[in-house]
């Protein structure tokens, strides 16, 4: 089978790719690892339905959240969140007026958004319910077409674009609760904290 | 030439590059026009690109590389690059 041996050497460019999007899923390395092998498996018996020609990275992401509803899901037994609170349209953006009482300029600005950890954009990511949590990380994070991230999710592309409405809103409001717990921005409700050296 | 709401509400599809040539063009004319919604499109381009560099994992756990390259037979180096996993730099 030397076909089905260069194709999976094929497949084997998007590793780190999936290994990424597995460890956004799962929240832990042990099972992603397991997950991005348990998909490279799926794939080598799968070769035979694989058309070329068609999007071998979609196909793998596509394996990989099956294998991924389908086994991780049920064994970590949380429910299926579909829900989110409502959240405004462009709700960071509109509070970043918190920041200009300490940043007036624009470079200032970026330093604030540069200021978030990476470990804070991973745990908002977290928190997304998974039917959420996927789509934004494909679009945003990997910055995969929309046309791509229904095929993969194999959803229409309208239920993606919502998912990815939603998704970011929540996104963005935790990212500014982390600026606001920070003090890089200013809460509403409590007073501002004297400034630290 | 589009307004402001109608604009704010392709911010995304546009940052996605996710608009058909017609849309995209009129979202650039109101941007050239409009300060207001320049800047919440600037803030958004950053935030996107904030959340992109930072969510990601670069490295491919050397753990991983090799029970991948065992399982199928894999000539590791060449399947993943020439570094060897013991020098490889831990990702934490």
């Amino acid at each position: 089978m030397a076909d089905q041996q260069a194709f999976i050497e094929q497949a084997m460019q998007y590793a780190p790719q999936l290994y990424s999007a597995a460890v956004r899923l799962t929240h832990n390395q042990a099972d992603a690892e397991d997950l991005v092998q348990e998909t490279y498996l799926r794939a080598y018996r799968g070769y035979g339905n694989f058309e070329e020609g068609t999007n071998l990275r979609a196909w793998l992401y596509r394996i990989l959240n099956n294998t991924f509803i389908n086994t991780y899901r049920a064994k970590q037994r949380r429910p299926e969140e579909t829900e989110l609170d409502d959240v405004a349209d462009l709700y960071l953006y509109k509070n970043r007026g918190r920041f200009e009482t300490a940043l007036a300029s624009r470079s200032a600005e970026d330093r604030l958004l540069e200021r978030i950890t990476d470990q804070e954009v991973k745990d908002a990511l977290a928190t997304l319910p998974d039917t959420f949590r996927l789509p934004v990380y494909l679009a945003d994070v990997e910055e995969l077409s929309y046309k791509e991230i229904a095929e993969i999710l194999d959803v229409p592309i309208g239920t993606v674009m919502s998912r990815l409405h939603r998704g970011r809103k929540a996104l963005y409001k935790q990212l500014y609760h982390y600026a606001t717990d920070h003090g890089l921005v200013e809460s509403t409700d409590q007073e501002p904290e004297p400034a630290h050296g | 030439m589009a307004d402001c709401d109608r604009t704010i509400a392709d911010l995304h599809l546009y940052l996605a590059d996710e608009l058909l040539p017609h849309s995209h063009n009129l979202v650039q004319e109101h941007l050239r026009a409009c300060p207001s919604c320049l800047q919440a499109f600037d803030f958004h381009a950053e935030l996107r690109s904030v959340v992109s560099r930072k969510a990601k994992e670069r490295a491919l756990p050397a753990s991983l590389q090799q029970r991948l390259a065992e399982t199928f037979s894999l000539d590791a180096p060449k399947i993943f690059g020439q570094v060897s996993p013991f020098d490889r730099p831990s990702p934490f």
